[in-house]
């Protein structure tokens, strides 16, 4: 909403600064010749041009737990009432899985979101399956199914509060959030 | 609870198709002592008394204002009633009361005369703390409408409900007249579907705060709120069951979403749904036999209804490609849903054999409606332009009221069994 979106601005107005900050850091914590797994696949991400960025823990206001987000984990979208995958998000999942590969020890969350439109116990229901869905395509592109959890908000928590057609299509999402990095 | 009065008749049954309202004439208080609050005032005690009797939807009242000043002053200043006089008015009934408030006691003396047959059906004193003042304006108004319907008033019931007053949807009760609107949950979380114990001592209500929709039950008998399942994904749409021991709760599966039974302590006895798509928001029929149920099996949500034990799946619904949030009648004949007509949701009861739909509402969007205890009245969480509010309808569809007056959207009611002792 309103404030989550001030957020994405102050968090884009941020970006050089962390960039730098996170070049700074990398000189430092570079990976040795014996780095192991871990070091191997931050090269492979770097060679990728998958940079990590400064993540910023949050909360959602009443949820206990704080959580990041990245920009490599953008939302997928669905047509109303459905839970396939549609075909522009697949290209958005495939680079999901990307990041989350190169990033072997992050607990990722898959919030599964509806419109407004419909019940609140139908929608949780459908939310599920939205989840769900997210979790099976990524778990077939390779990433363990013990880092995804999945957890339905229905129409609980809207992108956009606006009652139109642009702000369902926006609501009816999967967001990916870290919750342990 | 439906048998007729042993020692009268009964004079309006409400569940007759076309009723027709009663005449009620009701005269200003006579005031016992010299204290008069500020709180309960004669004229404050008029005008609650024939609100509430309004309200009911089974009454024409015939209020001081329509009743000759010298009739009412008869009445006040000499005690004294002429039915024949109230005939003239068109009135069926005439109920007088006496009230006060002596020493921190409050006492309602009521006398209800039938005009027709030119006689007093009924009259009793009732009194309690004058801080509880409700409770007896409760005892009283549930009385009056006993004589006159064969079955009490619901004035001490409640209906909790969520609402977005503080910025979040937290969960709320409501007294059925409208008053005493009180927050229940503090948790600043999302908390969803509220529904109330067949005894009025728990609701059950789904909520996020550890970040999962976990099922918890708020305890009035010990003021404490706990949780109660928290199996990962949904703990959901909870149903009690008429004995208030299982709830009907909906839960994940590998293969979807499912209703399962869960005993009071929160283990689950038993899986009551299985396969094709998803299957949830369970409510029993009133002698726990059967339960009703949302499955979009077939793609798109429509009402089931099975045995107590998930044997027997019939489907309900065949109207429409949305049919969702069923409640089972406290009479067991019929159930209430809420369904998409024409692109906007309205409740809606369709009778057991699926033969007979009856559309309730027309106006915005309409959902989630719940049974009173006794089966008269449905409510129900109406959305439009203005605001997202609760109301109350006779389950024919007749006389809608706003139970509540904004301070968020108001949603999702639960209607309470009787609360206090008679």
């Amino acid at each position: 909403m309103t404030k989550k979106r001030l957020g994405i601005l102050v968090a884009l107005l941020m970006v050089p600064l962390f960039l730098t900050i996170s070049c700074c850091s990398k000189k430092v914590v570079k990976p040795t010749p014996t780095g192991g797994e871990k070091g191997k696949q931050e090269v492979t991400a770097e060679k990728k041009g998958v940079q990590e960025e400064g993540l910023q823990k949050k909360k959602y206001p009443g949820i206990q737990g704080e959580f990041m987000e990245s920009k490599y984990l953008k939302d997928i979208h669905f047509d109303f009432d459905k839970y396939n995958i549609r075909p522009d998000a697949t290209a958005v999942l495939k680079k999901s899985a990307e990041y989350l590969l190169a990033h072997p020890t992050y607990k990722i969350q898959i919030e599964g979101h509806c419109d407004e439109r419909g019940s609140v116990e139908y929608n949780l229901v459908l939310g599920e399956r939205r989840a769900e869905s997210a979790k099976k395509f990524l778990v077939n592109l390779g990433v363990d199914a013990n880092r995804l959890s999945t957890i339905s908000y229905g129409k609980e928590m809207p992108l956009d509060p606006r009652h139109n057609e642009e702000a369902w299509a926006k609501n009816r999402r999967c967001h990916f959030i870290i919750l342990e990095k | 609870m439906w048998a007729p009065l042993a020692q009268g008749k009964v004079y309006l049954d409400i569940f007759s198709p076309n009723i027709r309202k009663i005449n009620i004439a009701v005269l200003p208080p006579r005031w016992e002592g010299n204290i008069i609050p500020k709180s309960i005032t004669p004229s404050l005690f008029e005008k609650r008394v024939t609100n509430d009797l309004w309200i009911t939807g089974f009454f024409n009242i015939i209020s001081e204002k329509e009743i000759p000043s010298t009739m009412t002053a008869d009445y006040v200043y000499h005690n004294h009633i002429d039915l024949e006089k109230y005939k003239t008015l068109g009135a069926e009934f005439v109920l007088a009361t006496t009230a006060g408030v002596t020493q921190g006691v409050f006492s309602i003396e009521y006398h209800l005369f039938d005009v027709a047959m030119f006689k007093e059906i009924a009259s009793r004193r009732l009194k309690g703390p004058a801080k509880g003042k409700d409770q007896v304006f409760h005892a009283f108004e549930n009385k009056i409408i006993y004589y006159i319907t064969g079955s009490d008033g619901l004035f001490d019931t409640q209906i909790a409900f969520i609402s977005t007053q503080t910025g979040n949807k937290e969960i709320y009760k409501i007294d059925f007249d409208g008053r005493n609107r009180e927050r229940i949950t503090h948790n600043g979380s999302i908390n969803l579907s509220p529904r109330w114990s067949p005894d009025g001592s728990r609701i059950a209500f789904t909520s996020y705060i550890r970040r999962n929709p976990d099922l918890y039950i708020i305890d009035f008998n010990i003021g404490k709120i706990y949780l109660f399942s928290h199996r990962v994904g949904l703990n959901a749409a909870p149903g009690w069951s008429p004995d208030g021991k299982y709830i009907a709760l909906t839960m994940r599966t590998p293969s979807g979403s499912e209703i399962f039974l869960l005993d009071r302590k929160g283990r689950k006895v038993k899986q009551l749904t299985k396969g094709w798509g998803d299957n949830l928001s369970a409510s029993w029929s009133p002698d726990g036999k059967k339960v009703v149920f949302v499955s979009d099996r077939t793609g798109r949500p429509q009402i089931y209804t099975m045995n107590a034990d998930g044997s027997n799946v019939k489907r309900l619904t065949f109207r429409g490609t949305y049919n969702v949030a069923p409640v089972w009648s406290p009479r067991g004949d019929r159930i209430a849903y809420s369904g998409i007509i024409d692109g906007k949701f309205q409740i809606c009861t369709v009778t057991l054999d699926g033969s007979t739909i009856h559309v309730l509402t027309s106006i915005g969007n309409n959902y989630t409606p719940s049974w009173s205890p006794d089966g008269r009245y449905i409510a129900y969480s109406q959305a439009t332009r203005r605001g997202t509010d609760i109301y109350i309808m006779n389950f024919d569809g007749n006389f809608k009221r706003r139970l509540t007056e904004g301070r968020g959207k108001n949603t999702m009611p639960s209607w309470s069994p009787h609360l206090e002792k008679p």
